[in-house]
């Protein structure tokens, strides 16, 4: 009797978590694909419209998110890898345990909070202002929590296999640490599109480090440029119509994106298990 | 044998993660200085609807996280057949890193209208006598902020746990059964093997949810009160950051909500540390 | 009369794991009571899973297929309800399996309380007491029975999980490899310990060392690659093997 109750009540549980889930993303998928369809393929390379005016795209919010993600990518690669060789090559030691500590915190941090102390920091501080530079480095540290702990996680599986041999074999530091690496590799790419795929839909950040205007393309490094995100949250706010066709749309994108990045990690992991 | 020369470079990385913490932590300080200044600890006091939202919503979401978590982890890990656990395991995994401000969409126009012509409505009609209920329901309030946010942090919690309770060896398993107990058994003596790290999951699922901004903000209604009724609209402290900073105009408004910002870091970084002690103990 | 003599009978069982043959053809095996019993065999050979037959455990794995007749006091266990059976036959594993979390008292009060067997608190605390005595490790903990059995040795471990099994006084009591994950005196306390028991059950014993079932054992049997090589009495097995691997392996030298 309690065998079954307790089956039953699991089952419960888990249907209430992953039905929301479903029933949202079929939404997002009629919803949005019903706008895409409505307004064609151009929609990821139109300008959104003007409130009440028909619909549009999310070109520029698109290029702006795309932009930020690979500057955030490139400011948080090089310090995750470098992290994560000095974790997994000093495990013993009690920096390694503090900087593994202090990374797994800083994944923990509300990202809103990393957000403001760059607008401090660097927006007003550095006087960068608000534009897709300072957003990314908003996003990099968001990022490079969830990369270094990915890549500490998957070297360490090639430490273990390589790091004797390679010294048995008379290889210098340098080339036993490109071993390891390169062992690692589909862990730290894992690393990195886990990365990516968090910060792609992180929106809170962002409200602090660039500006809410949506129609505006990049035309240099520090043009003020906007992302999907953020589109999304000013027009699920806004009372028009088309504004929320335009976010049902965008928001499909974004799931889109995230799904891929998703699969294409789980694809490696498991490869390499 | 080995040098540690090569290991500067590498320190670099490790040195520019701590520096860009306690870079955070500084700058949340120094920059919440002036409204502390001028204010003082009064400050808080006319911040009381967000403090007060920020603790109700965190609260009723992680009573429902709690329940979930551990009830859909337990599925996941006893009863799913291993062919389709993989499934379930990704969906949920999927639903940890699904990007919150969708979540906050979604939740404001199809959740919240669904929920309030059925379960908010129910709970004013019948239970409406209770406090907690006795506002009559909008479309947005803090109890569709507390589910949206149930609803996100419930995978984390539950992947969590998930890890540390499929980690049981199946020894655990095969003793209990030897003594002639049913499932029920084999459940409640493993959760409670892990009953620590399923606290610690929980806390820092907890410590996740009072930092949510875009998803909170969107379904919470955004009203400056405190009202003890859970189907009323009120405002959470990353909410009212969010929204009044755009129109922040004066330093000390500026400073006021950084403060604001910094009591909710110190918080949550209780509830970090906390969780994770927690989390990793040994059983 | 026959009949009422043997705990197990045994015929014509297989056993598949995921489509492995496991265990074949054991045909026509008797296992007296109030006997020691010890199956015999290298490692691989499928004296765990037969063990685990005898209280339906195996079962709980995937994709097990089971045919052949296994009877407990002449009733197939097949058609019985496992959980029934197994408080009537208890396990012990290689590894000891204590709930660590729980104090030692606990441990042992944990499935009497849950099977309803004890009626009140001093019952229940009887009933603990009387199987640490059975099991040689009340003198060892009567001052700590709060702490976790965590703090315990591994010997003590064992015997607390066979304690445990004592508690719910099954019929029979199996025990794999006992104490092949437990240092030389905790091994020799259990063997004791063993020795003690039969008056009161039947003891099925899985071994990968000759030397000890031939210290301990009343019958012995030799599993082979699955397959049921030799049994009987152990004076004979030990002393006049007639099989060549059963000679090979009581010799050592398999």
């Amino acid at each position: 009797m309690k065998d079954k109750l307790i089956f039953l009540f699991t089952l419960i549980c888990t249907l209430i978590i992953f039905s929301p889930f479903l029933w949202l993303v079929l939404d997002l998928i009629i919803k949005g694909l019903n706008t895409i369809i409505a307004y064609g393929i151009d929609f990821l390379i139109a300008e959104p419209p003007l409130p009440g005016d028909g619909l549009g795209g999310i070109g520029t919010v698109l290029e702006g998110t795309l932009f930020m993600v690979l500057i955030a990518s490139l400011i948080s690669i090089p310090i995750s890898l470098s992290t994560a060789v000095y974790v997994v090559m000093n495990e013993r030691s009690k920096f390694a345990f503090l900087f593994r500590f202090l990374t797994e915190s800083l994944l923990e941090f509300p990202t809103i909070i990393i957000g403001i102390s760059v607008f401090i920091i660097f927006a007003k501080g550095l006087k960068l202002g608000l534009n897709g530079i300072t957003a990314a480095i908003a996003l990099s540290i968001i990022m490079i929590p969830y990369t270094t702990i990915q890549a500490i996680e998957n070297m360490k599986q090639s430490r273990d296999k390589y790091l004797e041999t390679g010294y048995a074999l008379g290889l210098s530091d340098s080339n036993v640490i490109k071993l390891i690496v390169s062992e690692g590799r589909e862990g730290v790419i894992t690393g990195i599109l886990i990365g990516m795929a968090k910060i792609f839909g992180e929106t809170a950040p962002l409200l602090f480090t660039t500006v809410t205007s949506f129609n505006i393309f990049l035309k240099n490094l520090f043009s003020p440029v906007s992302a999907i995100p953020v589109l999304i949250f000013e027009y699920a706010f806004s009372p028009y119509e088309n504004w929320h066709d335009v976010a049902w749309g965008a928001s499909l994108t974004l799931m889109f994106i995230v799904i891929v990045l998703f699969t294409l990690t789980r694809f490696l992991i498991r490869r390499k298990i | 044998m080995r040098s540690n020369k090569v290991y500067y470079y590498y320190f670099a990385g490790c040195i520019a993660v701590s520096s860009l913490l306690f870079l955070i932590i500084i700058s949340l300080v120094i920059a919440s200085i002036p409204a502390f200044d001028f204010y003082g600890v009064g400050l808080f006091a006319s911040y009381f609807p967000a403090i007060y939202g920020t603790i109700v919503v965190s609260i009723t979401a992680i009573l429902i996280a709690t329940v979930l978590s551990i009830g859909s982890s337990i599925f996941i890990v006893e009863y799913v057949p291993q062919r389709i656990k993989g499934f379930f395991i990704n969906l949920n995994d999927l639903m940890a890193s699904f990007p919150t401000i969708v979540y906050g969409f979604w939740g404001l126009y199809e959740l919240g209208p669904f929920l309030n012509s059925t379960l908010f409505q129910f709970l004013y009609t019948y239970l409406g006598f209770i406090p907690l209920f006795s506002t009559p329901p909008t479309a947005v309030s803090y109890l569709l902020a507390s589910i949206v946010l149930a609803i996100m942090i419930t995978p984390f919690a539950s992947s969590l746990i998930r890890e540390v309770y499929s980690k049981i060896p199946e020894s655990m398993d095969e003793g209990i059964y030897a003594l002639g107990l049913g499932k029920y058994h084999v459940i409640k003596i493993k959760i409670s093997y892990i009953a620590k790290s399923i606290l610690g999951a929980l806390t820092l699922a907890y410590g996740r949810g009072l930092g949510e901004t875009v998803a909170v903000d969107l379904t919470i209604g955004n009203s400056f009160i405190a009202s003890p009724s859970l189907l009323s609209t009120g405002i959470t402290i990353p909410a009212l950051i969010a929204n009044q900073f755009g129109s922040a105009f004066t330093e000390l408004e500026l400073s006021s909500l950084f403060s604001l910002a910094l009591v909710l870091f110190i918080i949550g970084l209780v509830f970090i540390i906390a969780g994770k002690l927690l989390f990793y103990k040994r059983q | 009369m026959m009949e009422a003599s043997n705990a197990f009978e045994i015929y014509n069982l297989n056993v598949w794991i995921e489509e492995k043959h496991i265990l074949k053809d054991i045909d026509n095996l008797q296992i007296p009571k109030n006997k020691i019993f010890s199956i015999m065999g290298p490692s691989g050979s499928g004296k765990s899973t037969f063990l685990k037959v005898l209280n339906r455990i195996l079962e709980l794995k995937n994709r097990v297929k089971i045919s052949g007749v296994v009877k407990l006091n002449g009733e197939d266990i097949f058609k019985m309800d496992p959980v029934q059976l197994r408080r009537n036959v208890g396990i012990v594993f290689q590894q000891p399996n204590p709930f660590y979390h729980m104090s030692i008292f606990d441990n042992i009060a944990y499935a009497l309380k849950a099977n309803g067997f004890v009626k009140n608190k001093r019952e229940l605390e009887e009933r603990v007491i009387e199987a640490l005595i059975k099991a040689n490790l009340y003198d060892e903990v009567k001052d700590r029975l709060k702490k976790p059995a965590s703090v315990l040795s591994g010997g003590q471990q064992q015997r607390l999980v066979i304690a445990r099994a004592l508690a719910l006084k099954p019929q029979v009591l199996l025990l794999d490899e006992p104490t092949s994950q437990i240092d030389v005196v905790g091994a020799r306390k259990i063997e004791e310990l063993l020795l003690n028991l039969k008056e009161q059950l039947t003891i099925v014993l899985v071994s990968h060392i000759p030397q000890q079932a031939a210290r301990i054992s009343d019958y012995a049997a030799l599993l082979y690659d699955g397959r049921l090589i030799e049994w009987g009495p152990s004076e004979r097995i030990f002393t006049h093997p007639q099989n060549e691997l059963t000679e090979k392996f009581v010799a050592g030298r398999l």
